[in-house]
């Protein structure tokens, strides 16, 4: 029965039986949705909810139960990654709320460093009696754990769609010497039904940004994750061009710059041009032009040495030899004149490298992101059937 | 060099995406929980626009509460359509096997 009573002054923390720990840990970590009405509307939720319950323990001075609270939260978090590890969503979530979760602590450490955003408010609501520095370290391995978990799963999702969207794919009409006949010649859009296009990548980005978004991962992080998966996109995109004669040509290079100039304007358009992203596509776009300029001259080959600073020489030799021309206007690469590449690049210090490591993973890091919310009027939702613990 | 043309705009429409925003375009009948979902996402973002005023959080939260409400209506209202819809196509089998036997058991 609700009385309607004079809103009661609040402190910002959550109390619960000792006894229900499991179930708190239950009904908000393991079985949670990543997706529903209360996590979308407050993202970060279940974070700031598990950190006001470290609250009332804290004031309580009951290390016992802190411990025991923490413990419980990172083995969930743990178990529901171990069980949902594959699904994008559910990892997205995790990092999210480990990072909220984190960024709390932090806020509410009690140290100064991390106050100089609070309101009068926030810092009354400073945890008094433990230091947690210790938990907080265990949160972040965990959290770059989860990134790495991310970054796996999307992998994965992208993999299957770079070769066939990137340099397949046409998206250019006619663009090949290979005449379109018949059967191919149809629109692109309709013309490969079940192949991967440019667009099913860019759908694709779209969908794990949104995803994060609404998640309301921090954007400094939603940076790291799209420089990522350009990374991929690149690295995969630049090994296979290096490993088929068929995608060695002037108007590949043509379609690459062109693929390459609508991933920029998927950035432009998210407003994440600074976030490294763009950079990372610089090999494979040196590799475009490298199909594309005249490759005939001494002042060709200096041309080329001064462009391609972001291919070792290997990958440079490499393109020019796989090289093939498809239209009339386009000639074999002479081998004198990769020679002479080869003489002019032969003090560049560069490594041995053909192939890039498309595996590799950039450090990640979790910048401190406070938040300007009010633990005190936080309300429990009825839909995450947390009944028994209570505002105090 | 030349500048690669211009990529045709057509894509859009046939939208399986329309963005969150879209779902407060349907019509009620065709909302489905994963559209709560998304009004729930858009009204989020917008709220914590307003900033941090304890009424705006109060707000929040009785949204949050007529949220619910719409996403419990979604869910059962379809559960039951469903339920009603099963019922009234095996009685109009049973009407139409009975038809059937009828004429042939009179005659």
């Amino acid at each position: 029965v609700n009385i309607p009573r004079k809103e009661k002054d609040f402190q910002g923390m959550l109390e619960y039986k000792k006894e229900d720990e499991q179930k708190l840990v239950k009904n908000l970590i393991l079985e949670l949705k990543p997706r529903g009405v209360a996590v979308n509307l407050i993202p970060g939720l279940p974070a700031y909810i598990l950190f006001m319950c470290v609250r009332h323990a804290d004031y309580l001075n009951d290390d016992q139960k802190v411990r025991s609270l923490l413990t419980s939260t990172i083995n969930s978090i743990k178990k529901v990654l171990k069980k949902r590890g594959d699904d994008f969503e559910t990892v997205s979530f995790w990092l999210s709320n480990t990072c909220r979760f984190l960024h709390c602590l932090k806020q509410y450490s009690g140290e100064e460093g991390f106050m100089k955003h609070n309101t009068s408010r926030q810092n009354e609501h400073c945890l008094t009696n433990f230091d947690l520095a210790e938990y907080r370290q265990v949160l972040s391995d965990l959290a770059i754990q989860i990134y790495q978990q991310l970054v796996r799963v999307l992998e994965n999702i992208l993999q299957p769609m770079i070769v066939s969207g990137m340099l397949e794919h046409e998206t250019i009409q006619g663009m090949s010497g290979v005449k379109p006949t018949g059967l191919r010649k149809r629109t692109s859009s309709i013309a490969d039904e079940g192949a991967y296009t440019l667009d099913s990548i860019i759908q694709q980005l779209n969908s794990f940004h949104s995803v994060m978004c609404q998640h309301g991962m921090d954007p400094e992080l939603i940076k790291q994750v799209v420089k990522q998966m350009f990374y991929i996109v690149g690295a995969v995109t630049l090994n296979n061009l290096l490993l088929r004669k068929d995608v060695c040509s002037w108007s590949k290079g043509m379609q690459i710059r062109y693929n390459v100039s609508q991933l920029e304007e998927w950035l432009r358009d998210k407003n994440l041009m600074n976030s490294g992203a763009k950079e990372t596509l610089e090999p494979l776009i040196q590799a475009a032009q490298l199909l594309q300029v005249k490759k005939k001259t001494d002042e060709d080959a200096e041309a080329i040495c001064s462009m391609c600073n972001a291919l070792t020489t290997l990958q440079i030799v490499k393109v020019l030899f796989l090289y093939t021309p498809v239209h009339e206007f386009e000639e074999r690469v002479s081998a004198s004149f990769i020679r002479t590449i080869q003489m002019r690049l032969r003090d560049r210090k560069d490594s041995p490298q053909l192939l890039m490591d498309a595996k590799h993973t950039f450090p990640v890091t979790f910048p401190f992101n406070p938040s300007s919310l009010a633990l005190e009027t936080i309300q429990i939702p009825a839909s995450l059937g947390l009944g028994f613990i209570s505002r105090v | 060099m030349e500048e690669p043309p211009l990529r045709e705009e057509e894509e859009e429409g046939d939208g399986d995406e329309v963005g969150p925003e879209g779902a407060l375009d349907k019509s009620p009948s065709q909302l489905t929980a994963e559209d709560v979902y998304d009004i729930s996402y858009v009204m989020g973002r917008e709220l914590m626009a307003l900033g941090s005023d304890p009424r705006v959080t109060q707000l929040q939260f009785k949204i949050v509460r007529v949220l619910e409400m719409l996403e419990a209506l979604v869910n059962e209202g379809s559960l039951e359509a469903e339920e009603l819809r099963m019922e009234r196509d095996s009685l109009r089998k049973e009407l139409q096997a009975l038809r059937r036997e009828g004429p042939s058991a009179g005659g």
